[in-house]
């Protein structure tokens, strides 16, 4: 299945885009690609520092089973 | 201030499983099962430190914003015990710190206002970002389109 189509009307429309990786752990992901990842957010988000920040974003890989607080 | 007018798809993700190191399969058919989650583009900062771009999870289950203690680290915020603990949906107390953030929402020069928050940072455990009700639920009127998997955010006006 593939994520449907935004529709393009009304307010500003933000792409979040996709990623694959393993259940439970943060990723860093540049220009679409992962590269690091680690159980350790602040790791992630130190090395992130070193990619430029409009092509970098930071996140976690949730489990598709996964609830929370 | 200055909320936020945006809609985003949900965050489409395939998740491999640790133990097998291969994808999680969709019973039915066999293949790598999608999951997509309401997650929106957003920045945190402290007095000393701003985080590259992240994702925080909508959660309306959530009373206000909770990021992991790495996260808080690495942001050198001041964690103070909170008054009381965060009770879990199972019933469960949970020690819990809190302290002072901002969170700015967007991205690619698309952001709202810095909004202050007081985040709820969990002794133990690995959660994403929540974003909870306080304050991004209350100073927006948020849709949730599950059948297209995508959520509207507009500043709330009274009527």
């Amino acid at each position: 299945m593939v994520s449907p189509p935004m529709k393009k009307h009304g307010p500003e429309y933000i792409e979040m885009g996709s990623v694959t990786g393993i259940a439970g752990q943060w990723v860093v992901v540049v220009k679409d690609k992962v590269v690091a990842s680690s159980d350790d957010a602040g790791e992630m988000f130190r090395l992130a520092e070193k990619y430029p920040e409009e092509d970098t974003v930071v996140t976690k890989i949730l489990h598709p089973r996964a609830s929370f607080y | 201030m200055s909320a936020i007018d945006f809609q985003f798809n949900y965050k489409r993700s395939i998740t491999i499983d640790r133990l097998t190191q291969r994808p999680i399969l969709d019973a039915a058919s066999g293949t790598p099962l999608e999951v997509f989650h309401p997650f929106i583009p957003c920045v945190i900062s402290s007095e000393k430190r701003r985080s590259r771009s992240t994702e925080g999870l909508l959660d309306s289950g959530s009373d206000g914003v909770v990021i992991p203690r790495t996260l808080a680290e690495y942001l050198e915020l001041d964690l103070e015990p909170a008054s009381e603990p965060m009770m879990v949906a199972d019933g469960r107390n949970m020690e819990r710190f809190v302290s002072k953030i901002m969170l700015t929402i967007g991205r690619g020069g698309r952001y709202s206002d810095p909004i202050e928050v007081e985040a709820s940072v969990p002794a133990k455990g690995n959660p994403p970002v929540l974003i909870g009700r306080e304050p991004v639920f209350r100073l927006h009127t948020i849709t949730f389109v599950e059948a297209e998997k995508r959520l509207e955010m507009n500043p709330y006006r009274k009527v």
